[in-house]
């Protein structure tokens, strides 16, 4: 296929599951209350376009500080295991358990010590983002050829300059591959927090239109959230092309997208 | 415009005096290199002839002052290898371009590392890329060139700076035979026009002939001098040199001493 067939395919095979929706529901006369028809959510959005706005705002604002948050301390880190020995040793077996701990079953603790609102939402966003950031920052610097080293010494390259010359540009294919994972794992993070207790965001409209049967609104909330992730991803691989130039590998985000999702 | 062969000085003179080297590892130690002794006049261009994995390298690493040797004396300019010299430009067999540098500022990387002024040397730069053939690719980047042209680019390079020494590491053996001779030629120009002193390793015979003022051949690992070849061609040398019946004698002569005083090796004892 040729690639500027590829939209067009899409949304084509889009179009037909959508019909083949709302046809099935309406001959099937499946109640609204379990599977709405597709024309239901349409209506749906359109009716609570003012409170869906509302609470997406919410939840975007919940995602891009904990997603920032996870990369502006996830990068540091990173660097710092690959060039502290005690880092390494120490504080990345920590960072592996602390991995291993399920952050959902951290989040009613969190509502304990930080209360309802935006403070324990980005908390758990941001452990669920922060990991991948630094695992993907560590292999990036690691990646490095022993030779390139080789190159840096023979030129008598100070540490500084052999970290910002040689490394780091080295290690921006990896890092970007890290906060691609990661801005998808902020989505589920945010939810997941206002899941568990929150009075705004796109997870508690979930909720509340799950408990009053209006089961179109609740469809209504998944698309719109479905589409926050969409851009949040795609902004990512955008600034990913503009950064990391060089690299034809970024071609490839589409794909690993599928993949995260 | 200022000649740029001025300003470069001679190639720097090498002393190695029963050099040795063995590396330590958990499984044991090997011995790489083995009283080595070699002396290179300055501006020479003297090749390390020698089976793979016998060591070259590491004769090489210990000049770029990468490792350091526990047996013998190694000098350069009179002086204790410890650590990098100044003047040194070194060439490895992966051309190590940084992808998101045009060539330009390739080839401009050590004089950004070495704090020089980037406007005096861009017209060195320049020079350099023309003599070999690049001067329409200034501004593309490494992933539009091909494996010649890169490793082109890295030699400009290491060259940069008008380094006295320049140390090469196999840096054909990436690439095809028609693209090496032609990259051996833009050498040969390169080296006739900036005369550091070059320690180009090969294991190739031919190409370290057609390159070499002297063959310095090495025993299989660990690296001893097995014997010297003077090559006594006329320079200017080019493509041409190669079908010269004193080339094609030197070349024989070569092949026949490397298969006499490199013996097989050893037969496995029980």
């Amino acid at each position: 296929m040729r690639r500027a067939q590829v939209p067009v395919a899409i949304t084509l095979t889009l179009a037909a599951i959508l019909g083949a929706w709302e046809v099935a529901v309406r001959l099937l006369e499946v109640p609204i209350y379990l599977v709405p028809p597709p024309s239901a959510v349409y209506q749906a959005m359109i009716d609570s376009a003012p409170s869906l706005l509302h609470h997406a705002w919410v939840t975007l604002i919940e995602i891009v500080v904990g997603f920032l948050l996870s990369a502006v301390a996830g990068i540091p880190i990173g660097v710092l295991i690959v060039y502290s020995r005690w880092m390494e040793q120490v504080s990345y077996v920590l960072l592996v358990i602390l991995q291993s701990v399920p952050k959902v079953a951290l989040a009613p603790l969190f509502l304990v010590w930080l209360g309802f609102g935006l403070k324990t939402i980005v908390l758990v966003t941001f452990l669920i983002a922060f990991f991948p950031i630094v695992i993907a920052t560590v292999v990036g610097l690691r990646s490095v050829h022993p030779d390139m080293l080789h190159l840096a010494r023979t030129l008598k390259a100070s540490q500084l300059q052999t970290f910002w010359h040689f490394r780091m540009p080295g290690a921006m294919p990896s890092i970007f591959g890290g906060l691609k994972v990661a801005s998808t794992l902020a989505v589920v993070g945010a939810i997941v927090a206002e899941f568990v207790g929150s009075q705004e965001g796109l997870g508690y409209l979930i909720l509340s239109a799950n408990a009053n049967f209006q089961t179109p609104l609740s469809f209504a909330s998944i698309v719109v959230l479905s589409l926050i992730g969409l851009a949040f991803f795609y902004t990512i691989v955008w600034l990913e092309r503009i950064v990391v130039f060089w690299n034809r590998e970024s071609d490839q985000a589409e794909s690993s997208f599928r993949m995260q999702v | 415009m200022q000649s740029l062969t001025d300003h470069n000085a001679q190639g720097v003179t090498i002393h190695a005096d029963r050099v040795g080297k063995t590396f330590r590892t958990r499984s044991g130690s090997t011995q790489a290199v083995k009283d080595v002794s070699f002396h290179v006049a300055p501006g020479e261009f003297v090749s390390l002839l020698g089976p793979s994995g016998c060591g070259k390298s590491t004769i090489l690493n210990m000049l770029a002052g990468l490792i350091a040797p526990d047996q013998g004396r190694l000098t350069i300019d009179d002086a204790s290898v410890n650590e990098p010299i100044d003047e040194l430009g070194m060439v490895f067999q992966r051309d190590l371009l940084l992808e998101w540098r045009t060539v330009l500022d390739n080839v401009l990387l050590p004089i950004q590392i070495k704090r020089l002024s980037r406007k005096k040397h861009t017209e060195r730069a320049l020079e350099l890329l023309r003599v070999v053939g690049l001067e329409e690719f200034v501004d593309s980047y490494p992933r539009e060139l091909s494996g010649g042209m890169r490793q082109r680019v890295g030699i400009c390079r290491a060259l940069i700076h008008a380094p006295n020494l320049l140390l090469m590491d196999e840096p054909f053996a990436a690439l095809d035979t028609l693209t090496r001779e032609q990259l051996g030629v833009d050498l040969l120009r390169v080296h006739a026009r900036y005369r550091p002193t070059v320690l180009f390793v090969t294991h190739s015979i031919d190409e370290a002939v057609l390159l070499s003022d002297r063959v310095l051949m090495l025993s299989q690992r660990p690296a001893e001098l097995a014997s010297t070849i003077e090559v006594r061609l006329n320079r200017p040398r080019d493509a041409a040199t190669r079908r010269h019946p004193d080339f094609l004698r030197l070349v024989a002569e070569a092949r026949e001493v490397m298969e006499a005083s490199i013996s097989p090796p050893p037969a496995v004892s029980s």
